[in-house]
């Protein structure tokens, strides 16, 4: 797995909408690199910019909205530069997405089987019968029982379990190295959860997939991720690998993430939760994002914005805190805490 | 442990409802979807009793049907020894005052055109609790309650943010002084940091006013926090009931094993110790659920008996450990799982 050929690059993107309140960023300067078989979880909560970042990257931003800087490298190919026509050759072949709800994205007029035939179609030179052969193929890959019958059966005779294996079919048909699923598994139920993210693995494994794993879920990252991006209102807050991130969480937002999170295995009174809500876009805190939430801003804090910091090869925070240097953020809040705030 | 003679709040005794699905054909009957099939549990004062399962498993109807928000098939719904289901409309409406609801969506369940006070204080006219002035200052009351400035009661939902709105909702649930809350997917729509903050409301609140809880989600660890003793539902049947703690390390359903395992963990180092028991297939269909054990088309452990004959759930005292299988299996699980 020490494979370090990179897939994608993103390298200082924004994105922005244009509103009648002016111009509100979504995406602010966004850095990150997934490799080759890598699987890369990014967190955050609503409003934070991941589906964005990943809209961005898919070629799918339409007016009012609009990429206003920064550049995506997918492998050899700057994509920000593509025409429409030039990224259609791409989408469903190079890169492909699934969503949280397979029953909006999947087309309920059409059977599962013209849907996946769709795309080998439009990118590969096929007879009709290989179409359809390679479908099928695909579908029995997802692990649907009975590919031939459901090769005929429209997305609404299928459970949602079913609809996601089948979007799944449809992103990995053409071959595609770089899978982006945004929140994949959320609307389903948790048993049903488990045997779409033991797909997702199988995929990794086999067929050195690249996957970009969007979600809100913790849980889901820890299961599954090699890397993890933390993002808060647009912006990337910490970057590191996994059992790092959740080993020592660098960023005050990630540490308040992590203890807000029930865990089954541990019995606790009283949840520690971060107080106060997610800023809105168009009215951004002053300095860095998340101070008014932060316990333990400074007057920096409140007058500047932190840049990423890079602490070691792969750890990355935005934070004031380790500026000159890495600080173990338990002894901080425990030193703040006895100081009086 | 309580005592075994205290009287129940609420004893919900082969609570059911069946919908008719479709229509007949000429005389034949109509499908019948069995949406909650006969089920029982007795809830105390004063504690939370939570109701898991997946989408379909009939726990939110369960809501509905104690409320009456629905009419019950057949069963009986005593809360503090009298049937609600047999009360008529006039007496129902009474008995509201007693028992509350918490929704799931709180941008659905929040009329855009009300502001805050009068959603707040609706409640407290519908019964005719307050007059005039009492009202505003109740309002203000409940707000404080709640974590939410009452300098903010001229405002609309439209607002506030998602975990703001829920606090609306709890206090508009608190306003008559309820001595049974339901909360029916009450943090599910809402943010991790923010979930947090509600369930910590919830908590402190129940202290403070001696509520007894029933909190009905399908995020398990979310319902396990704030839970002491829980039921897994299943197709419209209560599959296993026991103290959150027995539930989760000596599970006796393999539908439960299978739900616990299926939780992802929380801790990437967890991953290699994790076990593997991936619950394999879908939800049968209500409407035709398979025969016996409505479980056994996706247990691992199912024999010929599962196929044939559904187990029932022995009705035990309180605090016992229940499980309505042939093969109860009470190992001690290895729980990695979390949120």
């Amino acid at each position: 797995m020490i494979n370090r050929q990179k897939v994608l690059e993103v390298r200082h993107l924004q994105t922005q909408f244009r509103t009648e309140h002016g111009i509100v960023r979504s995406v602010d300067d966004v850095s990150f690199r997934l490799d080759a078989g890598e699987i890369l979880g990014i967190v955050g909560e609503s409003g934070c910019g991941k589906s964005v970042t990943s809209f961005s990257i898919m070629g799918l931003i339409e007016a009012p909205g609009e990429i206003a800087g920064g550049e995506i490298w997918l492998e050899e190919q700057e994509l920000t530069k593509l025409s429409k026509r030039q990224l259609r050759k791409l989408q469903g072949k190079d890169m492909a997405m699934i969503f949280q709800e397979p029953l909006t994205s999947l087309n309920p007029l059409l059977t599962v089987g013209l849907q996946i035939s769709e795309v080998l179609t439009r990118h590969k030179r096929l007879s009709k019968r290989e179409v359809k052969e390679q479908s099928i193929a695909m579908l029995r890959q997802v692990g649907i029982p009975r590919p031939e019958q459901v090769y005929h059966a429209y997305p609404h005779e299928l459970s949602g379990g079913m609809r996601q294996r089948v979007m799944i079919a449809i992103a990995i048909s053409c071959g595609s190295k770089l899978l982006i699923a945004d929140e994949p598994t959320t609307a389903l139920d948790v048993t049903i959860q488990a045997q779409i993210l033991k797909l997702m693995k199988e995929l990794r494994d086999n067929l050195n997939t690249s996957i970009m794993l969007i979600t809100h879920d913790l849980g889901v990252v820890a299961e599954m991720a090699d890397r993890v991006i933390v993002m808060y209102a647009g912006q990337v807050v910490e970057e590191g690998d996994v059992y790092e991130i959740y080993r020592s969480p660098k960023h005050p937002y990630t540490k308040g993430l992590m203890n807000s999170t029930p865990k089954i295995e541990e019995v606790r009174r009283k949840l520690e939760s971060i107080p106060g809500t997610v800023p809105v876009l168009s009215n951004m805190p002053s300095g860095c994002r998340f101070h008014p939430r932060c316990p333990v801003a400074r007057d920096k804090c409140r007058a500047e914005a932190p840049q990423m910091k890079l602490l070691r090869p792969g750890v990355q925070v935005r934070c004031w805190l380790h500026q000159e240097g890495e600080v173990e953020l338990n002894e901080e809040f425990k030193r703040r805490a006895a100081a009086g705030g | 442990m309580r005592s075994l003679k205290e009287e129940p709040l609420l004893e919900v005794r082969g609570l059911t409802k069946h919908f008719d699905v479709g229509k007949g054909w000429f005389n034949r009957k109509p499908a019948q979807l069995k949406a909650v099939d006969g089920i029982s549990f007795k809830v105390h004062r004063g504690e939370t009793f939570g109701i898991v399962g997946e989408s379909g498993c009939g726990k939110s109807t369960t809501g509905s049907l104690i409320l009456r928000l629905m009419q019950a098939t057949a069963g009986e719904v005593l809360f503090e020894g009298e049937d609600l289901l047999k009360l008529n409309n006039h007496q129902m409406r009474e008995r509201r005052k007693d028992i509350q609801m918490i929704f799931q969506d709180p941008y659905a369940s929040l009329n855009p055109r009300m502001k805050v006070r009068d959603l707040i204080a609706e409640p407290l006219l519908t019964h005719h609790m307050l007059e005039g002035a009492q009202i505003d200052a109740r309002v203000a009351e409940l707000m404080d309650m709640v974590g939410l400035s009452p300098a903010y009661a001229k405002r609309y939902p439209h607002e506030f943010s998602g975990g703001q709105r829920q606090r609306i909702g709890i206090a508009r649930a608190l306003a008559l002084k309820p001595k049974l809350i339901i909360c029916d997917e009450a943090v599910s729509a809402l943010d991790v940091s923010i979930q947090a903050q509600i369930l910590n409301l919830l908590s402190s609140l129940q202290k403070e006013l001696k509520l007894t809880y029933i909190f009905i989600g399908h995020g398990l660890p979310a319902v396990k926090h704030i839970s002491d003793r829980i039921a897994v539902m299943y197709m419209g049947k209560i599959v296993e009931i026991a103290a959150k703690e027995q539930l989760f390390h000596q599970a006796m359903h393999p539908y439960t094993e299978g739900l616990l395992a299926s939780i992802p963990i929380s801790d990437p180092t967890q991953r290699s110790d994790r076990q593997e028991f991936i619950l394999e297939g879908d939800l049968p269909s209500p409407v035709n659920p398979p025969p016996g054990c409505t479980f056994h088309t996706r247990c691992p452990y199912a024999t010929d008996l599962c196929k044939s004959e559904a187990p029932t759930l022995q009705t035990g005292e309180y605090g016992g450990h229940l499980a309505a299988c042939h093969y109860p299996r009470q190992k001690d699980l290895k729980v990695a799982g979390s949120y």
